[in-house]
């Protein structure tokens, strides 16, 4: 399974952007792969809270894509780990 | 007296969309423009009654007088928690040993002593709300921002992107400056109306810190974070002098023929920050003579709604210059350069 992550706003108004197999995520076992499986497709209905962070995420497995949008605060707390493990590979646009 | 008052209005609606369908013309308009009336106030109630978190007066508990912060400083010890942590100094104690705690209670007395001193402003809400800081949020957490209740957190940074976030006089004032904002005109945060909120933010950000370096309109550097950049942002987040050029990843726009549709409201924000830029250096002085009370009027002015474009914000900063300054004054020329320069339409 193929996980991006990018991450969008804050203060400094930048794009973070990160992606990786989750079997090269140290910790992400199935239990991870399952509630990426899950994730609501789409986007959050009302505009972020000033200066917070938006995040997207894009999980890919066999070949399907599927892409969900967070506010920060909205973000499952199950995921927290690994968006932040593929951001701290990532690179700004 | 024929002005009708349809706010509390005697007339039900049911009558009035009966009327409305009449075949005669007159009555027909009559009643559709009273209906359309009826919907503007209760759209105007409904959205008065959001800023204010559903309460359409506060009670009156005590008289202030203002003209002092009510400032309490917290340690979140990087949980990411929006529960105010132990509390590490209250208003009028010495400073502490941890200097995020110092400048963060230093910078939220500098934002309050701008909105009082220039505008007469107690704190954010103009009735004296406390200002709440939290440091220390989160682990190398890249952000600083404003809860929308009187709490401001602010995250350390990572050391790359960001560094102590407290030290940036202007992000404090960016991120209380939301809560100005939410108190009046409360910008929605998504295109051009989010972009504004933006920039209105990084306007008076700027203004407390040239005001607490005493750094007039050629002595500041006009750039917003520059305290608080790591080395891949160096050397600030954003520049209000030339948009675009504050670091290798800067993206904003300077003029609106490079708007970026759908862009983030940090990308847009460049275009209302440089003709604030633009404004401001053309009357000279200090940004907050004349510049800043022309965008405080507009931002506080209840014509300027929450889905405001650049050009009826625009409008509004002219309105205000030629009422307060006069037709042909020096501002409103001012004014229309500054817009005249990033192409928004007068």
């Amino acid at each position: 399974m193929h996980i991006q992550v990018v991450r969008r706003g804050g203060i400094a108004g930048v794009t973070l952007r990160g992606e990786t197999d989750t079997a090269e995520l140290a910790g992400a076992g199935r239990d991870t792969e399952e509630l990426l499986r899950a994730l609501p497709s789409g986007g959050p209905a009302v505009p972020g809270r000033p200066d917070r962070f938006r995040y997207e995420i894009t999980v890919t497995e066999a070949g399907r894509s599927q892409t969900a949008h967070f506010n920060e605060g909205e973000l499952p707390e199950g995921l927290r780990p690994v968006v932040k493990a593929v951001l701290d590979r990532g690179t700004l646009d | 007296m024929t002005t009708r008052h349809p706010l509390h209005c005697i007339v039900p609606p049911g009558l009035l969309d009966r009327l409305a369908r009449a075949s005669d013309e007159a009555v027909r308009n009559a009643a559709l423009d009273t209906l359309a009336l009826d919907r503007r106030f209760r759209l105007t109630r409904a959205e008065s009654a959001a800023r204010t978190g559903g309460f359409l007066a506060r009670p009156v508990t005590f008289a202030r007088t203002g003209g002092q912060p009510n400032r309490t400083i917290h340690d979140q010890q990087h949980s990411e928690s929006q529960t105010p942590g132990v509390v590490v100094r209250s208003e009028g104690q010495p400073p502490v040993s941890d200097s995020a705690v110092n400048q963060a209670y230093d910078g939220l007395g500098a934002t309050y002593d701008y909105y009082w001193s220039i505008f007469q402003r107690d704190s954010l809400d103009g009735q004296g709300l406390p200002l709440v800081g939290c440091v220390h949020f989160g682990t190398a957490y890249d952000n600083a921002f404003y809860d929308g209740a009187g709490h401001m957190f602010f995250g350390d940074g990572d050391g790359q992107m960001l560094t102590q976030t407290t030290a940036g006089i202007d992000v404090i004032g960016h991120e209380l400056t939301h809560g100005v904002t939410q108190h009046e005109a409360n910008l929605t945060y998504s295109g051009q109306s989010g972009a504004l909120n933006e920039s209105v933010s990084d306007v008076f950000g700027i203004q407390v810190k040239q005001r607490v370096l005493g750094l007039d309109v050629t002595q500041s550097d006009w750039l917003i974070g520059a305290d608080i950049v790591g080395p891949e942002l160096q050397p600030a987040l954003r520049s209000m002098a030339a948009p675009g050029t504050a670091n290798p990843h800067d993206d904003q726009p300077a003029d609106m023929d490079h708007y970026v549709p759908g862009g983030d409201v940090h990308t847009n924000s460049g275009i209302p920050n440089h003709a604030f830029f633009v404004v401001a250096t053309t009357l000279g002085g200090h940004a907050w003579d004349a510049a800043g009370p022309i965008w405080y009027a507009t931002v506080c002015d209840p014509a300027l709604h929450p889905g405001a474009s650049f050009a009826q914000f625009a409008k509004l900063t002219l309105k205000h210059a030629q009422r307060d300054y006069g037709q042909g004054s020096s501002e409103a020329t001012a004014v229309r350069a500054g817009w005249d320069a990033v192409k928004v339409p007068l």
